[in-house]
């Protein structure tokens, strides 16, 4: 039992960005961003000296506008889950994502900055944000910018984010209703850590699959597309052996890192079995979006006890 | 460092070392109830209520309280006086070891709070967080949907 | 049949005693309770997983300012005991020192240190320099008995106080075994034999309070021990002996306890933190991180099950061999008796003729095993909850009718319960009740057995319903003891002393409701105070299921003497024989005319301050010839993904048979407590370790259990019968409901899907791999 960040000594609660990319700055990488702080809580790093507190940076939002939504960095899992406009992305793909993020009470911690730049191999939300090709905001002390989700995840946030860089914000681009998607988490418990993560953005034009986007986390350190997956299916009728090649196809390209639960072999196949079932979850949810109109949807759990509030977009 | 906070509505000053937990803090100022289970966010024996949403106490930095509200066990209610969520563990059944206990009626106090009348999948899912090895949950539930009750007279 | 029984207060679910206190958060657990100027103590812990210690030096740490004592073993009594907190002499070797010169596990204990904090004693323990000498580890329990294996307890004064097999030359911590009329000759008469090999994994208690102590010197200087434990006296006399002390030396108490299941009946830490408080004249607090918990206290023990059977056509068992190599791990708390368990909680559940048992327990280097609700019973139930399946099906005989067929009845004795004792010959016993047809009869019911049995399953998720048959025991004949104080305080209330320990499962309040019947009052008159070696009466504590059986009945025993005393004093007030005087709620009233009467206030008050004074109040002991078992019948459906492999419970339904349940609402909550328990190992509680013998996941991240969101629909049925020597009828249930999911999981997935789970846990992997050799298998 180590004591937690022993060189601890700094503390600050900035009130505006500006202040605090001034602050970072000034640490020369000894001073780490504090977001929900389940991490950083549970670490004995001898290199942090302060901590900046990002309560007070008014990071905690979800905005909606016509083209995207906009989430704060400090949004917490819990804010993600019972959100109207972010249970209507693409299924409620994103809403899943969050949803299985831990128990309640981390739910109620973890934050959407913070999730993305730990990075963790069982992280659910960067494996939504891919799938949906959000872009993350970002500001540093020569000033803003924005990259893709898939540029984000290329390799881990920690290393290429520079010491005086924040998150600031997740824009998540809004979908028709003929885009549906699907997250699926397998783990032993319902909070337990994933031991493979899958999401399914698509969209359902006649009976042909176009723009999919499949993601795979948990299996390597970092969450990845499976191209030669998606390029099978663009365009492509969504038959049952289309379905089982994308499953087979898919256990052939994952190469699942050592995880003590379970064999990569057995993953692998796993694999294949949850991105075909989530190509089945899209499908059906781009589907029901698009039979009933007026956007009335029914999906277990999350989404029924909230009412929808007004049209989709 | 010097931070001001309210727990259990009342406003109380405490010297923190910044990489205080705010789990050891508390009980060093006697909230016994909030109890250690784990230290990694995993067991929710610590967990409390911070601003009223429920969070596990020892993975929060105790700086990080300043300024907010917290709510302990010691605050829902008091052996005269106890809160529906009390009586209601109580006459179930649902106390064992009583070791989980004030964090599960904890999470379940933020649940009834947010959502007054919830279904049994909501309840499990409000407690999913606050392991106990003892009753299989089974009881915990029945007495939470009982307090809802209560609480809706 | 028994007539029915009308109580007061007996099978009423009251709150439990605690409850308030508890639900408000001021009840006082082990650590709530602060002492000025306390030490806090942190162990030094193997990094191997065995090796010799050729030097250790604590002097640098013992120079670091905060600093107020370290033990190695170089300064502390070399005494061989057991961990086991067990009677006297216990039936487990003496093969434990506090500290040693060797290390036999990844966490074994090298040192311990007390400072001023946390912090300094975690820095002292890395300026503590330890040179070692690796020798070659064995963590397989069939390796360990090869010839040429690692001899890990290789110290000469390791033995065993009782005359039991115990060769530690050979790594062979405890052997038993017994034969009952001719296995072979049963075989030869059976029409299907079947031969199969089982396994059981390491499992955690996970109680969510970890092991804790904190130790202190009182005013006359003796060493008091706060503890967490299910076993008072135990404590007390085994840490006298390893501290060389004289019992009167030391006072263990028992504050609330954070959940045991079996983990706390063990003395790991009272003797280390008390040695500490010596060394330093300071009080002490030792506690486990989670981590530790995990790796270095106790484990349910693997084992490693062959059980060969023979059925003939008509239903009727010919022959069992059962046979068990389990691994001790390191050291050998309960070696001996949780393999005799295995052996004699399940063998006599069927009428066999011919029984044959053998079990062997290995040393390896790995955690230890040691006392885990069911106690080896679970591990059986297991091979033979499955093997009965399969025979029922292999005879074509639906598995109900199958187990009501073979099933031991009352007014029957199974030559078994004589052959197995523990670490001694077991006691001749006949049952006086069992229930078990109609918890049969009702969990059918209660699950749909018979409409959910014809259903075949065709797609990718296919459901299928298992049942299995269970027994266990309350309390262990002629070993145990219990003793129980009350006495009368001047308003007619009650001070209960009980040694009995309740550790959450509500005993305190059983035993008060026990108590309140013989007294006619209500269970707020009584107030319980349980268990203090000062103060309470002995009580070898709360294990074997023996609390609500054997303490109970020392309870209604001092309760009775108790209203005798009272009547006594009244018959003297209200000038008449007390035969003639009858006690009704608080009240003691003449039988005829009921306007005679005294109240229980005034009846004390005359006893303590009016006339031929005395304290009315009584001490009564138990001990028991017989150790009646409950019985229970549990039914699960489950669904299985024949893709992932994962298994889904749907539904699970537990019916016992506990005797009279004291409180119905407790003794619902400890049977699905143990459900949910037994569901959670069963599927996905599992220690891995790496290639050197060191556990890679001692924390709840990568050891799951069950949350609330986990858990299926679990129905408990309570079967009542009359058990004419325990309390009001009353039998245990603490343990025998974790039996269950294991066999009754497995059963209901061979209905689902065919293929027969032998090897737990039930891993998706591990029944996915199952399905691919069965496809296979079909192919050929």
């Amino acid at each position: 039992m180590q004591q937690i960040l022993p060189k601890l000594t700094e503390y600050f609660r900035p009130r505006s960005v500006a202040t605090a990319i001034t602050l970072l700055s000034k640490g020369k990488g000894r001073r780490v961003p504090l977001a929900g702080g389940t991490s950083l809580a549970l670490s004995t790093s001898r290199k942090i000296t302060g901590l900046l507190d990002l309560s007070d940076l008014k990071l905690r939002y979800i905005k909606e506008s016509q083209r995207s939504i906009r989430i704060g960095a400090t949004a917490v899992m819990k804010d993600l889950c019972k959100h109207a406009a972010v249970d209507r992305v693409a299924g409620g793909v994103l809403q899943q994502a969050a949803h299985a993020v831990g128990a309640t009470p981390t739910r109620n911690l973890v934050t959407v900055g913070g999730n993305i730049v730990q990075l963790f191999f069982w992280s659910s939300l960067p494996v939504a944000l891919l799938a949906l090709d959000a872009t993350i905001r970002i500001q540093g002390k020569s000033g803003r910018r924005s990259i893709s989700a898939a540029a984000f995840f290329r390799s881990h946030p920690k290393r290429h984010l520079a010491f005086h860089e924040l998150v600031t914000e997740v824009v998540v681009p809004k979908t028709s209703s003929s885009c549906g998607g699907a997250f699926i988490k397998f783990a032993r418990t319902h909070t337990g850590y994933a031991m493979l993560n899958v999401a399914c953005v698509l969209e359902r034009r006649g009976r042909a699959c176009h723009n999919v986007r499949l993601v795979i986390g948990a299996a390597t350190a970092l969450p990845f597309r499976l191209r030669k997956v998606e390029d099978l299916l663009e365009n492509a009728p969504l038959t049952p052996s289309l379905l089982e090649q994308a499953k087979s196809m898919t256990a052939q390209i994952v190469k699942p890192v050592a995880d003590m639960r379970a064999d990569p072999e057995y993953r692998k196949e796993v694999a294949g079995v949850l991105v075909k079932r989530a190509i089945q979850e899209a499908w059906a949810r781009a589907a029901q979006t698009q039979a009933v109109s007026g956007g009335r949807k029914r999906r277990p759990t999350a989404s029924r006890k909230r009412k929808s509030s007004g049209g989709t977009a | 460092m010097k931070i001001t906070t309210a727990i259990n509505g009342q406003k109380k000053v405490l010297s923190v070392e910044p990489n205080d937990v705010l789990l050891d803090v508390l009980r060093r100022e006697g909230y016994k109830g909030v109890k250690e289970g784990c230290r990694k966010g995993t067991c929710g024996a610590c967990v409390i209520l911070l601003n009223g949403k429920a969070v596990n106490s020892c993975l929060i930095l105790a700086v990080r309280a300043a300024g907010q509200q917290i709510t302990t066990i010691e605050g829902l209610g008091t052996p005269d006086a106890p809160h529906p969520l009390q009586r209601t563990f109580v006459d179930a059944g649902a106390i064992q070891c009583g070791y989980c206990t004030p964090g599960a009626m904890l999470s379940a106090k933020a649940l009834l709070d947010e959502i007054p009348h919830p279904s049994e999948a909501q309840v499990r899912e409000a407690l999913d967080g606050n392991l106990c090895r003892c009753t299989g949950y089974v009881k915990q539930v029945q007495a939470v949907l009982a307090a809802s009750r209560i609480l809706k007279r | 049949m028994p007539q029915k029984r009308t109580f007061n207060i007996v099978g009423i679910s009251v709150p439990k005693v605690d409850g308030v206190s508890l639900a408000t958060g001021s009840a006082q657990f082990t650590d709530d309770f602060e002492l000025r100027s306390m030490l806090h103590a942190r162990m030094l812990r193997s990094p191997h997983a065995h090796a010799r210690i050729r030097k250790i030096d604590t002097s640098e740490a013992a120079r670091l300012p905060g600093v107020h004592g370290i033990l190695t073993y170089k300064n502390v009594p070399r005494v061989a005991h057991t961990t086991a907190g067990q009677g006297h002499p216990e039936p487990s070797p003496y093969d434990t020192f506090l500290f040693d010169r060797k290390v036999r596990y990844v966490g074994d204990a090298v040192a311990a240190v007390a400072a001023d904090t946390l912090q300094i004693a975690n820095q002292a323990l890395q300026l503590i320099q330890v040179d070692y000498e690796i020798l070659d580890p064995v963590f397989d329990p069939h390796q360990a008995l090869q010839k040429d294996a690692p001899i890990i307890h290789d110290e000469p004064d390791a033995y065993a106080p009782l005359p039991v097999i115990y060769e530690p030359q050979r790594n062979l911590a405890a052997h038993v075994d017994m034969e009952i009329g001719d296995v072979e000759a049963g075989f030869h008469q059976a029409d299907v034999l079947l031969d199969n090999q089982y396994s059981t994994h390491y499992g955690a208690h996970a109680a969510l309070e970890t092991h804790i102590v904190i130790t202190y010197l009182d005013e006359q200087n003796r060493l008091v021990i706060r503890t967490s434990t299910q076993v008072p006296f135990h404590v007390r006399r085994i840490v006298a002996r390893v501290l060389q002390q004289p019992v009167s030396r030391i006072r263990v108490v028992k504050p609330r306890i954070g959940g045991a299941f079996g983990g706390k009946q063990e003395i790991i830490l009272e003797a280390i933190s008390g040695a500490l408080t010596l060394l330093t004249r300071r009080p002490v607090k030792l506690q486990l991180t989670r981590e530790e918990e995990f790796m270095c206290t106790r484990t349910r023990h693997p084992q490693h099950i062959r059980l060969k059977s023979g059925v003939k056509k008509d239903g009727s068992l010919t022959a069992l061999d059962l046979s068990i190599l389990m691994n001790a791990g390191a050291y050998g708390p309960h070696a001996l008796t949780v393999v005799c368990n295995s052996g004699s909680k399940t063998l006599p559940l069927y009428r066999c003729p011919n029984v044959r048992f053998e079990g062997n327990t290995a040393y390896t280097n790995l955690p230890i095993g040691g006392a885990y609700r069911g106690y080896g019973a679970t591990q059986a139930f297991f091979a033979m909850g499955v093997q009965m399946d399969e025979m029922a099906h292999a005879i074509g005989m639906d598995p109900p009718t199958f187990h009501k067929r073979n099933h031991i009845r009352a007014g029957e004795g199974s030559p078994v319960f004589q052959a197995l004792g523990e670490g001694k010959k077991g006691v001749e016993m006949k049952l006086n009740t069992c229930g078990l047809d109609a918890c049969i009869d009702q969990g059918a019911r209660a699950i749909s057995w018979h409409t959910k049995r014809r259903r075949r399953d065709k797609g990718v998720r296919r459901r299928g319903v298992g049942m299995v048959c269970l027994m266990q025991g309350s309390a262990i004949p002629e070993i145990d003891m219990a003793a129980a104080t009350i006495t009368m305080n001047d308003d007619g209330s009650f001070i209960l002393l009980a040694g009995a320990t309740d550790l959450g499962t509500g005993s305190d309040t059983v035993l008060a409701q026990i108590a309140a019947e013989i007294l006619s009052v209500t269970t707020d008159q009584i107030v319980v105070h349980s268990s203090d070696t000062d103060f309470t009466p002995f009580d070898v504590g709360a294990y074997a299921s023996s609390t609500t059986y054997l303490s109970g009945n020392a309870v209604k025993h001092a309760a009775e003497q108790v209203r005798q005393q009272i009547l006594r004093v009244a018959s003297e007030m209200l000038n008449t024989e007390p035969s003639m005087l009858m006690l009704r709620k608080g009240t003691v009233m003449h039988q005829k005319t009921t306007t005679r009467r005294v109240s229980l206030a005034d009846v004390a008050h005359y006893s303590l301050y009016q006339k031929n004074q005395f304290h009315i109040s009584a001490t009564a002991s138990q001990h028991t010839h017989i150790s009646p078992p409950p019985f229970a019948a549990h039914f699960a459906e489950v669904e299985v993904d024949t893709e992932t492999g994962e298994i889904r419970v749907l539904e699970y339904v537990a019916a016992v048979d506990c005797g009279t349940a004291i409180n119905p609402a407790l003794a619902e909550g400890q049977t699905e407590g143990a459900i949910v328990n037994g569901i959670s190992f069963a599927l996905i509680e599992e220690f891995h370790f790496d290639a050197r013998g060191r556990m890679l996941n001692p924390n709840f991240n990568y050891y799951s259990i069950f949350s609330a969101r986990d858990v299926p629909p679990i129905k408990a049925i309570l079967v009542p019968t009359h058990e004419p020597t325990g309390p009001f009828g009353a039998k245990s249930i603490a343990e025998i409901s974790i039996n269950g999911p294991l066999p009754a999981i497995s059963n209901a997935v061979y209905h689902a899907v065919g293929i027969r789970l032998r090897h737990a846990p039930f891993t998706p992997q591990h029944v996915l791999d199952a399905l691919r050799n069965q496809g296979r298998q079909k192919k050929l």
